[in-house]
C-alpha cells in the first residue's frame, strides 16, 4: 500500500473517558486503512490506552507515536510526544506529578516539571485550548511569542507550532497568525487536526459522550458539544486541502513520526531484587529453601518429588522467576506469621515449588498435577500466582507489600468500569431526552449484559414497542451498540498489584484511587501483563474470613480450638450432607445449578468435590460436557475412551475431557507437543481465537499425531473435543484448592452450625443468598434466630447458647460510629429503659427507632408502639428536659400486628429474626390453594400445583435455551421454578421486578430433584395489599445471576 | 452594523471544483466573489432535522461582505448576514 505524507498526531482514543469516540483499535485500522505509516495517541493527562494501541499498531504495521495532550496549570492544553523510551519515561513522571499533585481528577502539570523532565519529549504546541494560540487570539501577540521562545528554549527543535482546522470560524485565520510567529522564531510547524473518532459518522457518540460527561442532553447542550464533526481522521488529501497554503505542515508530521521510536517491553524491570542472604543468589536461596522445606514437607523425598522438585527449579531459574517465587513466598510467610488465612489459587497449584513453600495447599505429587500448565520452557508470558486471603485482612497484606518494596515500586491496578447494556441504556437514553422512568424500567429489564442485542431484547417487550418507531429509537439503539465496551472511568482492581525494579512512575504514571491514599497505574491488568510487568493478585475471599470466624467463634462460645488442617477429609456425614444438596453457605456448591447436579453426581471425596467445582460452571455447561460425566458417573453410559493412550489422562474423569491440564496432556500424549506448545494450544483455543491461528494449530496437531500413528480422523475429532472444551475449562489445580475449602466449609456447617450461620450473616455479602434466606436456612435447621437486643447484642452477630444472637450492623442507621458509642455507654452498666438508653447513648432518633422496629429494646417489656410514643415525647423534651423529670401522658395504642411487625423488621434490618413473612401471609393464600413447598415437594410428578414465596434468585443463564430459573423460598424451604420462553415473555415483569410471587404449574421430578414448570406468575402484593397498608411490602433483594 | 436575516434567502453561487463560491447571485445580479475573508462548517441536530452547512465570509466586486452557506442535505445556497 502506498505510504501517504501524512501522520496523525494528535489523537484521542476513548481513553480520554467521556470524550474520544473511538477504541484504540479503531483508529489504528482506520489510519491503516488510510495508509499512514505511524499515528500517534494523546489523550488527556494519561496513558491509558497505550497499551491496546501499541499492540494493535504492531500488528497493523503502523508505527505508534506515544503521547498525550496534558492540562497545563491554567487550564491550557499542550501536546507532548516520546520522542525515545526516555521521552517515555518523562512522560510517565510528568503525568503521575500532574495527577498526584492535585485532587483525583483534575490533573495539571507545573511548568516547573516539565522544565525537568522535558528531555525526549517532542512538544506541539497545543489545539485551541492551548497558551499559544488563545494569546494569539486574545490579541497578545507579544506574550504568544514570550511563550513559544521559552518553548522553544526547553525543546529546541523538538518543539513545533501546532497548526489545527476544524473548519471553525476563524480557525484559517489562527493558522495564519500561529504560522507567522513560526516564520519569525524559526520554529517548524506541522498540521494536526485534534481526532476524536476514527470515522466522520463517529461525532455522534462523540456529542452523546459530551452530554453525558456535563450530565446533559443532546438539546440543551449546543455550547458545549463542537461546532461540526470534523475531528476523525482524515486523509493526505483531505488534510492538504486545508492547509494547501502552509507547505511543509504535512511533511513534518511524517518527520516527527520517524523521529519517534519508544519500546513498551518492560519485561527486563519485572520485579525488584529479593533480599537474601550473604552468598546467595534468588536462585540458590530458592532452591535451598525448597530442599529444607521439602524434607519437612514429605519426609522422606521419594524419587517422585526429587525430579519434580529438581525438574521445576531448573525451570524457574532458567525463566529468570525466583525473585518472583521468593516474593510470593514471603508474602505467604507474613500472612502465616500474623494469623491470616490466605491460600494461592490458580495454576501456581500445580508447581511443586508453590506448595513446598506453602504458597498452595494441593499437594501435585498426589493430585497428579500438571506443572506445565502454570510454568514450561517456551513461556510466552509471565505465570499468574494469585492469593486469596480473607478478606478482612487484605488491606493488612497490602499495606505490607507497600512497605516491604516502597511506595515508588508498587500500585495497584486499575480496572476500567465499562459501558454495558445497563448503562449505556441509561447514560445514551438520558442524552437524547428519553423519559428517565421509561429508561429505568428498561435498563431494569434487559436481559442481556452486552449490548449486541439490545434491539432485539428491549424489542421484545411490549411496553415498549411504540418507542421502537421513532426516529431516535435508531439513534438509540445504535449509539448504544456503538458504545459497547467504552471505558467509562476508572476504578481499581479488586487485587493486582504491580511491583517494579524500576521506579514505577518512569514505566506508566500513576493517580490517585478513590480510597484517601491509594495510588494506582493508569494500565489495567491486561496492560501491564502485556507490557511484561509482574502483577500479583491479593484477592479477599470472603469465605477465608469466613472460615477464619467460625474457628474463632467456636472458640468463645464452646472453648473448642479446631484446626482445619487436621480435620479428616472423608467425613460420611459431611459427604451425606453434600449429597442432599443441603449446601447454603458452602463455597462453590450452594448455587441452584449445584444444588440441582449434587444428587446426581453424589460426590464422595475432596476429587469429586473437585470435579464438581470444576464442572458445574456456566462454560462446561455450554460447552455440553457436563451431562457425559454425569451419565457416567450414575452408570448410565459405559465408560470410553477416544484412543487407549488417552486412558491414564481421562481415567479420574471417566473419559471425558474436564480439566485444563488435561487438555495439555493429551495434545502431549497425541501429538508429541513439548508442554510449552501444549500451553500455546490452549492459550490459542481459550481467548480471541483466530480462525487462522487455530488451522494453523490443528494441521500441526494432525501431524504430530500421525507421526504417533494416530489416524487423521480421530486426530481431527480429538482436536475438536479439546477445541469444543478448552475455551471453558478449569484448571484442576485451581478446583482442587477450591475443593479444600468446600469440604471445610461444609465440615463447620455440619458440626458447628451456629457458628457457621453467624460467620456467614457477619461475612455478607458473599456467596449466592441473602441474609434473609440465610436466616431461614439456620430456623430449618434448628438454629434458633435471637433478635438485636439492646443489652445483648455486639456490632456483629454472636452464639448465645447454640443461638444466633444477631449484630447490630444490619439495623440501618447504625453505623460504626453509632455502635462504638452505644457499647461505651453500655460498658458503664446495662440500659435499663428507654429514657435510660436515650439519655446515655445519644443516638439519632432514626437510629433509635430503627432498634426499636428491630427488636432490640423488647427486653424493657414494652410493646413496639408505646416505645415509639415515649420515644416521641422524649424527643420533644430533649435530654435537657428529661432531667427535669416532666411528666408523662399515657395513651393507649393499638399493638402492631404481626405482618406490621414483620414488614417493620424487614424495613430497618433486612430480615426478620423470628418469622418468615410467609408465615404470616399464609393465612390470607391458603384458602386459595396455596401449597407449602414442603407440601409440594411431597407431591407425585405431573400433579398441578400452586405455591408462593419470596424470590431469592433469578437465573437466566445462556445455556437454559431461553428458560429463566427462579429459586422461590417459604417458610418451609426453597422450591426451584422454571419459566420455559413462552412463559417468561408472558410474565417477564413479574419474574424480574416483583419480590412476592405466586406460581401456578405442573410439578417435575426427575433423579432426585424436583422443578416447578411455571404456566403463571402473580404478584403476591395483589392479594394482600389490604393487609399492607401500613407499612410498604417487604422488597428483599434476590440476587440476579445472569 | 451586520444585517442578519431571519430566514435566510435563497441564493444561486457558483463554486470551483472545491465547493469554494467564485460568484453568486441575488436579485437577478451576478457578482464575483473577490476574497473569502473566513469559511467553517456547522453540523447540529442529527437527531432530529440534521443541519450540514458549510459557510463562507465572502467579499463580492460589489464591495459587498456577507456570510453565505451551503446546504449540505438540500444543495441549496443561502445568504445569511450582510456586514456593513
Amino acid at each position: 500500500m502506498k505510504m501517504t505524507g501524512y501522520v496523525e498526531l494528535h489523537c484521542h482514543s476513548n481513553f480520554s473517558l467521556l470524550d474520544g469516540a473511538s477504541h484504540p483499535e479503531d483508529l489504528i485500522a482506520r489510519a491503516k486503512e488510510l495508509g499512514m505509516p505511524a499515528l500517534a495517541i494523546t489523550d488527556h493527562d494519561g496513558l491509558y490506552g497505550v497499551i491496546p494501541f501499541y499492540k494493535a499498531a504492531r500488528k497493523a504495521g503502523v508505527k505508534p507515536v506515544i503521547g498525550a495532550e496534558v492540562t497545563m496549570e491554567g487550564g491550557h492544553h499542550l501536546t507532548l510526544l516520546a520522542r525515545d523510551n526516555q521521552g517515555y519515561s518523562n512522560l510517565c513522571r510528568l503525568i503521575t506529578r500532574a495527577q498526584l499533585e492535585h485532587s483525583k481528577g483534575n490533573a495539571f502539570l507545573d511548568e516547573a516539571s516539565l522544565v525537568r523532565y522535558s528531555q525526549g519529549l517532542i512538544c506541539l504546541s497545543g489545539c485551541r485550548r492551548a497558551k499559544i494560540p488563545t494569546l494569539l487570539a486574545s490579541g497578545k501577540g507579544d506574550e504568544a511569542v514570550t511563550v513559544a521562545k521559552r518553548y522553544l528554549g526547553l525543546f529546541g527543535e523538538n518543539f513545533f507550532i501546532e497548526l489545527q482546522n476544524n473548519l471553525y470560524p476563524g480557525d484559517r485565520h489562527h493558522c495564519c497568525e500561529l504560522v507567522k510567529l513560526a516564520k519569525m522564531l524559526g520554529i517548524k510547524y506541522v498540521a494536526t487536526n485534534n481526532v476524536h473518532y476514527a470515522r466522520k459518522e463517529g461525532h455522534r457518540l462523540q456529542d452523546v459522550l459530551v452530554c453525558i460527561k456535563n450530565r446533559t442532553t443532546l438539546d440543551k447542550s449546543s455550547n458545549l458539544r463542537r461546532l461540526n464533526a470534523e475531528f476523525y481522521l482524515k486523509s493526505e488529501a483531505e488534510m492538504e486541502e486545508l492547509f494547501s497554503d502552509y507547505p511543509g505542515a504535512l511533511e513534518n508530521s511524517v518527520h516527527i513520526a520517524d523521529m519517534c521510536d519508544v519500546n513498551l517491553d518492560f519485561s527486563s524491570y519485572r520485579f525488584p531484587d529479593f533480599p537474601v542472604p550473604d552468598g546467595e543468589t534468588a536462585d540458590s536461596y530458592l532452591a535451598k529453601l525448597c530442599w529444607e522445606k521439602a524434607r519437612e514437607c514429605y519426609g522422606e523425598i521419594s524419587e517422585n518429588v526429587q525430579s519434580q522438585l529438581t525438574y521445576e527449579l531448573e525451570l524457574i531459574s532458567k525463566l529468570g522467576l525466583s525473585g518472583y517465587f521468593l516474593i510470593v513466598w514471603d508474602l505467604m510467610e507474613y500472612c502465616h506469621r500474623n494469623g491470616i488465612p490466605s491460600q494461592g489459587r490458580g495454576s501456581a497449584a500445580n508447581s511443586i515449588v508453590a506448595y513446598i513453600l506453602g504458597i498452595t495447599k494441593v499437594d501435585p505429587i498426589r493430585h497428579k498435577l500438571f506443572v506445565g500448565r502454570f510454568i514450561n520452557e517456551d513461556m510466552s508470558s509471565l505465570p499468574d500466582i494469585d492469593i486469596d486471603v480473607s478478606t478482612n485482612h487484605r488491606e493488612q497484606l497490602i499495606r505490607y507489600v507497600y512497605q516491604k518494596y516502597g511506595k515508588e515500586h508498587t500500585a495497584m491496578v486499575c480496572t476500567f468500569v465499562t459501558f454495558q447494556a445497563r448503562n449505556a441504556i441509561r447514560e445514551i437514553g438520558k442524552a437524547l431526552g428519553m423519559p428517565s422512568d421509561i429508561l429505568d424500567q428498561m435498563a431494569k429489564t434487559v436481559g442481556s449484559y452486552s449490548t449486541e442485542d439490545i434491539d432485539k431484547d428491549l424489542g421484545s417487550l411490549e411496553q415498549f414497542k411504540r418507542y421502537m418507531t421513532s426516529a431516535p429509537w435508531e439513534h438509540f439503539v445504535s449509539l448504544c451498540k456503538e458504545i459497547a465496551n467504552f471505558p467509562r472511568h476508572l476504578s481499581i482492581h479488586v487485587g493486582g498489584m504491580v511491583i517494579s525494579s524500576r521506579s514505577l512512575s518512569e514505566l506508566v504514571p500513576l493517580e490517585r484511587a478513590a480510597m484517601p491514599g491509594r495510588v494506582i497505574c493508569q494500565w489495567d491488568k491486561d496492560g501491564v501483563e502485556d507490557a511484561g510487568l509482574v502483577k500479583v493478585d491479593i484477592l479477599g475471599l470472603r469465605m477465608l474470613s469466613l472460615i477464619h470466624e467460625v474457628v474463632k467463634l467456636t472458640r468463645e462460645s464452646q472453648d473448642i480450638d479446631i484446626d482445619l488442617d487436621k480435620i479428616p477429609v472423608d467425613d460420611e456425614k459431611v459427604y451425606d450432607m453434600i449429597c442432599r444438596a443441603d449446601t447454603m453457605g458452602v463455597f462453590q456448591v450452594e448455587s441452584r445449578a449445584q444444588m440441582q447436579t449434587l444428587p446426581q453426581t453424589r460426590p464422595r471425596s475432596i476429587e469429586d468435590l473437585t470435579i464438581e467445582v470444576a464442572i458445574i460452571r456456566p462454560g462446561p455447561l455450554q460447552g455440553n460436557m457436563v451431562h457425559p460425566y454425569i451419565r457416567r458417573r450414575q452408570g448410565k453410559e459405559k465408560v470410553t475412551y477416544p484412543l487407549d493412550m488417552l486412558r491414564p489422562i481421562l481415567e479420574e474423569t471417566l473419559g471425558v475431557i474436564l480439566f485444563q491440564e488435561q487438555v495439555l496432556k493429551v495434545a502431549v500424549a497425541v501429538a508429541g507437543f513439548t508442554p510449552g506448545e501444549a500451553d500455546s494450544l490452549r492459550r490459542a483455543m481459550s481467548r480471541k481465537r483466530s480462525r487462522r491461528g487455530m488451522e494453523e494449530m490443528r494441521q500441526r496437531f494432525i501431524k504430530g499425531a500421525l507421526k504417533n500413528g494416530v489416524s487423521e480422523k480421530m486426530a481431527d475429532e480429538i482436536f475438536d473435543k479439546l477445541k469444543g472444551f478448552a475455551e471453558y475449562g478449569f484448571c484442576k489445580s485451581h478446583a482442587a484448592g477450591f475443593a479444600l475449602l468446600a469440604y471445610q466449609s461444609a465440615w463447620l456447617k455440619y458440626y458447628y452450625p451456629a457458628e457457621f450461620y453467624a460467620a456467614l450473616l457477619n461475612n455478607q455479602p458473599m456467596g449466592f443468598y441473602t441474609p434473609e434466606v440465610i436466616v431461614g436456612d439456620a430456623r430449618r435447621h434448628g438454629v434458633e434466630i435471637l433478635p438485636v437486643d439492646i443489652n445483648r447484642s455486639r456490632y456483629s452477630s454472636s452464639v448465645e447458647n447454640g443461638k444466633i444472637r444477631l449484630g447490630f450492623r444490619y439495623v440501618k442507621e447504625m453505623g460504626e460510629a453509632a455502635i462504638v458509642k452505644l457499647e461505651q455507654a453500655r460498658a458503664c452498666a446495662p440500659f435499663s429503659s428507654l429514657g435510660d438508653f436515650y439519655l446515655r447513648a445519644g443516638l439519632s432518633r432514626q437510629a433509635t427507632e430503627n432498634l426499636i422496629l428491630a427488636g432490640a429494646m423488647d427486653c424493657f417489656g414494652k410493646p413496639k408502639r408505646q416505645l415509639l410514643w415515649e420515644l416521641g415525647i422524649l424527643e420533644r423534651q430533649g435530654r435537657e428536659g428529661m432531667m427535669l423529670n416532666l411528666p408523662q401522658h399515657q395513651v393507649p395504642l393499638p399493638g402492631m400486628t404481626e405482618l406490621e411487625e414483620v414488614a417493620a423488621e424487614y424495613r430497618v434490618q433486612g430480615l426478620s429474626a423470628r418469622r418468615h413473612p410467609m408465615q404470616i401471609m399464609r393465612s390470607g393464600i391458603s384458602r386459595d390453594g396455596v401449597l407449602k413447598s414442603s407440601e409440594v415437594l411431597a407431591l407425585f410428578p405431573g400433579t398441578r400445583v400452586r405455591a408462593a414465596g419470596y424470590v431469592v434468585c433469578r437465573q437466566a443463564p445462556g445455556t437454559a435455551k431461553g428458560c429463566v430459573f427462579l429459586t422461590v423460598e417459604d417458610e418451609d424451604g426453597l422450591i426451584n421454578i422454571v419459566l420455559k420462553p413462552s412463559v417468561y415473555q408472558k410474565y417477564r415483569y413479574v419474574a424480574r421486578m416483583e419480590p412476592l410471587i405466586v406460581v401456578e404449574g405442573v410439578l417435575q421430578k426427575k433423579r432426585g430433584i424436583a422443578n416447578v414448570i411455571a404456566e403463571r406468575l402473580i404478584p403476591l402484593r395483589i392479594e394482600s395489599q389490604r393487609q399492607l397498608t401500613m407499612y410498604p411490602p417487604p422488597v428483599p433483594k434476590a440476587r440476579n445471576f445472569a | 452594523m451586520a444585517k442578519l436575516f431571519g430566514k435566510p434567502k435563497e441564493i444561486r453561487v457558483r463554486t470551483n471544483a472545491s465547493g469554494v463560491p467564485v460568484s453568486l447571485s441575488r436579485d437577478g445580479t451576478r457578482e464575483k466573489v473577490t476574497a473569502i475573508y473566513n469559511d467553517w462548517k456547522v453540523g447540529d441536530q442529527w437527531w432530529g432535522e440534521e443541519v450540514e452547512r458549510r459557510y463562507f465570509r465572502v467579499k463580492t466586486s460589489k464591495g459587498l461582505v456577507c456570510d453565505i452557506y451551503h446546504d449540505i442535505g438540500t444543495n441549496n445556497w443561502y445568504l445569511s448576514k450582510i456586514h456593513d
